[in-house]
């Protein structure tokens, strides 16, 4: 491909050190946009509501770094049928450990870890499904990992 | 395809039809974010790459909508394959740019970004002719890889 000075000079006018970084493009857009209208109902701990053929697990994992800090674990109802949503939190964890912790936090097995999975660095926070979590997450690296069927 | 290897591409062809960096962008991530939206309601996108730019053109059409008369609009063409092309071009560029070391990167902006000569910038960083010419020449050669990077070099052996 030859370059023509007109895009070099289209691309230098508007260069700007950091600008259109995906990796900031992430944290800005800030995955808690995703976050299930159910559980933007349940704002605090103390104040579950149980819905109508659903119930919620409200979970918080913060993770900095490789260690995980949790906080209050409450289980709303009896039934857990349908889709179990989770707020997750990581702050620069390695994909190895984020896996692990969807698997513990979920109670799911995660298949296709990519092998380098320790060199792979995230930062996000995420309410919703393991499923949903892993698809994001697949769409942020390019990775191919899926929840197992059970 | 993934969000990270689409981000810049996207974000070139939206610059391309905004003309601003930071709205360029808004439109870029706002596109992604409906794009999710609907894959979490269980909407299948088949086609990813196509339905992207596709929305990115659409955020950007109406971004333009509130700051453009209506004329201008309908003058702003429909997404084409060499429109696409081009956008992973300047991604390419920007890249290389991104990874030029500071001070090429400097010299170079202030030739093709702010249009100064040679002796221009030598004299407002002090440095020799020489000195920006061989810098130029090096940023040159690296945006060169960038877009080729396939390219070989045969060495036919004397016989």
């Amino acid at each position: 491909m030859l370059m023509q000075d007109s895009e070099i000079k289209f691309v230098a006018k508007y260069y700007r050190r950091g600008a259109f970084s995906a990796k900031d493009g992430w944290r800005r857009m800030g995955i808690a946009s995703f976050a299930s209208r159910r559980l933007g109902i349940v704002a605090s701990i103390s104040a579950l509501v149980v819905l109508a053929a659903a119930a919620l697990a409200v979970y918080r994992a913060h993770s900095f770094g490789n260690e995980a800090i949790y906080e209050d674990v409450t289980v709303v109802g009896e039934n857990v049928d349908a889709e179990i949503c989770r707020t997750i939190e990581f702050t620069d964890a390695s994909l190895d450990v984020v896996v692990a912790e969807i698997e513990g936090v979920y109670g799911v097995d995660i298949e296709n870890v990519p092998d380098d999975a320790a060199d792979i660095r995230l930062t996000l926070r995420y309410d919703g499904s393991a499923a949903g979590l892993i698809g994001i997450i697949n769409e942020i690296e390019g990775t191919a990992m899926s929840v197992a069927e059970e | 395809m993934s969000f990270k290897s689409l981000y810049l591409p996207l974000g070139m062809y939206a610059l391309r039809l905004i003309g601003d960096v930071d709205e360029a962008e808004d439109a870029v991530q706002e596109a992604f974010l409906k794009a999710w939206q609907k894959i979490r309601q269980g909407v299948e996108i088949n086609g990813f790459k196509a339905y992207i730019y596709r929305a990115v053109h659409n955020e950007c059409v109406g971004r333009l909508r509130n700051s453009v008369p209506l004329a201008a609009i309908e003058s702003v063409a429909d997404i084409s394959d060499e429109d696409i092309d081009t956008s992973e071009r300047d991604a390419v560029l920007w890249t290389a740019i991104d990874a030029l070391p500071e001070r090429c990167r400097d010299i170079f902006l202030m030739s093709k970004r702010d249009g100064m000569s040679n002796a221009g910038i030598a004299a407002e960083l002090g440095i020799s002719v020489k000195t920006v010419e061989n810098q130029m020449t090096k940023a040159f050669s690296r945006l060169r890889e960038a877009l080729a990077p396939e390219r070989k070099v045969f060495f036919l052996p004397f016989l």
